[in-house]
């Protein structure tokens, strides 16, 4: 500080020193300063970027959900869902309208009846009223149809709907061992005849589905396709004797999202965050005790 | 011990996989058992590690309370692979905890700079890919009486070294750290976890169609946790943790092709022991907290995989971009000059 005020200005030769000192450390500062804010915007434009990276799709055959840019599907998230299925078309006048969305019944095209096609979402709107979406080639909405106007073709995706509660999936790998010369393998459980016939001993899955049948047989799925494992050389005649199991109607599909799984994890983290937290506090307070009581003592 | 301890880590995770792929398969609500498994296997070794710790300081710092709750975890994983996943999950937890402090106790004991526990923490990803193995039930009566013999056989030795060693010197001390580190460590050894547990369910790679090659891919990073540990005591923290990344992020851009793909693997694992060791370092006298920490750490990284979050086929972006992330955050947790 020099007599002529409180900015250190050269007075005289001696104060330059100070000067320039004062000027290094300002320099410095921002220095400091400019390092620590890059590196927090690198560590930030990394996490955007990783999450970039999980959301964007890696390659072409990866598909982006269409929930997240179909205004219908984006406000109803909890009562639709992607089914896929394949239906026929059977409408009442010949062919079937395909309206903008369940909410507006403006027509946007007409399919004429026979036509053998996929329909990606299904909206579950009530007990009597479901609709598919009329997708583009690359499984985008352009429109919805009244499933009452359609017949469901029985494959694979419709099982995978009528039964997804009873089949489960297992992670890792396991080697299923198959007691006989060759296995029938079938389309999905109930198919009316096998897809092919497997001369391997073994199937050796990387994940993989279970499901048992109402008879209590058990099927495998590790390969895209079923075998039932408990029996692998029987036809559908001897599978099913009294006829094949019928596929449940299309309205009791699932309905909303299950929650249930994300609040249970979310409890369990929190419950274990929360509980770690007291024993910490438990810690500290007799920690603090210790050294109130040893500081009172000398 | 820390060998002792490798083998057990070695069998419980075996076990553990073997009986969630054999006996509880189909058996309960899978999803939802699976969970519950993985919960208690990983996340309730937060709590535990703490309860540890506190048991560890009124026994100060000996090796006893570690090596019962080993045992203890043993015990219960065993009763566990016939009764229900969350016993087994509870079993497993209290195995690793007393197996990861028992190893950092004696890692200090002898000063051995983090190397004991890679050598801990890296046959139970082998053990556990062995487990998924045995599927012929044959094999389960054999699979259960030789592992419960070499069981065995670990406590009877594992009594001998304990009165041996109370016998001689004095239990761990506590010696100055090797190297510092700044303040964020926890927050960043976290996020390091959670993205290399994340990573290492979300990555698939396309040539891994067969035992053989995954058998590699697992030794690859059962020798990556080994070397990592040996690298950073040996080489430096900060070399190890900038060339094993870096050549991670490398190798895995290149992934599809099958040794570039194992070579990401040993890599990208080799910063696991770092990351514990960074945190028992912090935490000098609560290593269970700072080993149920990262534990917890790799239960959240499993979350997002659980809950359906599309996992990609052949993740080289991913891969690149988890190893350019953890590389980052652990730099910026090492300050410039590592002090001896």
């Amino acid at each position: 500080m020099t007599e002529k005020g409180n900015f250190p200005y050269p007075a005289e030769v001696g104060d330059v020193d100070m000067v320039v000192l004062i000027k290094r450390q300002w320099r410095n500062s921002m220095k400091r300063i400019i390092f620590k804010i890059a590196k927090c915007t690198t560590f930030l434009l990394g996490i955007v970027l990783l999450v970039g990276c999980l959301r964007l799709p890696v390659y072409a055959d990866i598909w982006i959900d269409p929930m997240e840019t179909d205004e219908f599907l984006s406000t109803h998230t909890n009562s639709s869902y992607f089914a896929g299925c394949t239906y026929i078309t059977n409408g009442k006048e010949g062919y079937v309208p395909v309206y903008r969305s369940p909410e507006d019944l403006t027509v946007i095209a007409k399919i004429e009846n026979n036509k053998e096609d996929c329909y990606g979402y299904y909206y579950y709107e009530d007990e009597n009223n479901a609709w598919c979406s009329y997708d583009t080639y690359d499984g985008y909405p352009i429109g919805w149809v009244r499933e009452s106007d359609l017949i469901l073709v029985y494959d694979y995706r419709a099982f995978d709907h009528f039964y997804h509660e009873k089949v489960k999936f297992h992670g890792g790998e396991k080697d299923f061992k198959i007691d006989a010369d060759f296995a029938y393998v079938y389309e999905y459980p109930g198919a009316p005849e096998p897809k092919d016939k497997t001369g391997k001993s073994s199937i050796h899955c990387y994940g993989y589905y279970t499901y048992r049948d109402e008879k209590g047989r058990k099927w495998i799925n590790g390969e895209a396709e079923w075998i039932c494992i408990d029996n692998p050389t029987a036809l559908p005649e001897e599978l099913y004797p009294d006829g094949l199991p019928e596929m449940r109607s299309t309205s009791e599909f699932r309905g909303p999202v299950n929650w249930l799984p994300i609040i249970i994890t979310a409890s369990l983290v929190a419950g274990v965050a929360a509980v770690t937290g007291i024993l910490l506090l438990f810690i500290y307070r007799k920690n603090k005790s210790k050294k109130n009581n040893s500081g009172e003592e000398s | 011990m820390t060998i002792l301890y490798s083998v057990l880590h070695f069998l419980v995770d075996g076990i553990c996989a073997f009986a969630m792929m054999n006996y509880f398969s189909g058996m309960y609500d899978y999803q939802m058992e699976g969970l519950l498994y993985n919960f208690c296997a990983f996340a309730l070794q937060m709590p535990l590690g703490v309860i540890l710790d506190i048991i560890n300081v009124a026994k100060k710092e000996s090796p006893l309370p570690s090596f019962w709750f080993a045992f203890l975890g043993v015990a219960v994983t065993y009763v566990g692979a016939f009764t229900h996943p969350v016993i087994l999950g509870i079993g497993n937890a209290l195995f690793h905890l007393g197996g990861g402090v028992g190893t950092i106790q004696e890692d200090r004991r002898k000063n051995h700079k983090g190397t004991d526990l890679g050598i801990f923490v890296a046959p139970g990803a082998l053990g556990l890919f062995l487990g998924t193995l045995f599927t012929d039930k044959n094999t389960h009566l054999w699979v259960f009486i030789i592992s419960l013999s070499v069981v065995l056989i670990c406590f009877i030795t594992g009594i001998a070294l304990l009165r041996s060693l109370k016998a001689g010197k004095s239990v761990s001390v506590l010696k100055t750290p090797e190297f510092k580190w700044k303040n964020g460590l926890v927050a960043g050894c976290f996020l390091v976890v959670i993205l290399r547990s994340y990573l290492g369910l979300a990555i698939s790679f396309s040539w891994k169609t067969t035992v053989l090659f995954s058998l590699i891919a697992v030794l690859a990073v059962v020798l990556g946790k080994i070397a990592g540990g040996f690298a950073a005591a040996y080489l430096g923290v900060r070399r190890t943790v900038l060339f094993s990344l870096a050549g991670a992020a490398v190798c895995y851009l290149f992934s599809g092709f099958m040794p570039l793909g194992i070579l990401a693997l040993f890599l990208f694992n080799m910063t696991m022991p770092i990351t514990l060791y960074g945190l028992v370092q912090r935490w000098e006298k609560m290593p269970g907290l700072a080993f149920g920490l990262l534990t917890f750490a790799i239960f959240i990284g499993y979350i997002p995989v659980y809950l359906g979050l599309p996992t990609l086929q052949n993740g080289n972006v991913l891969g690149f971009v988890g190893s350019v992330l953890s590389g980052v955050i652990l730099i910026m947790c090492l300050r410039k000059k590592e002090e001896v």
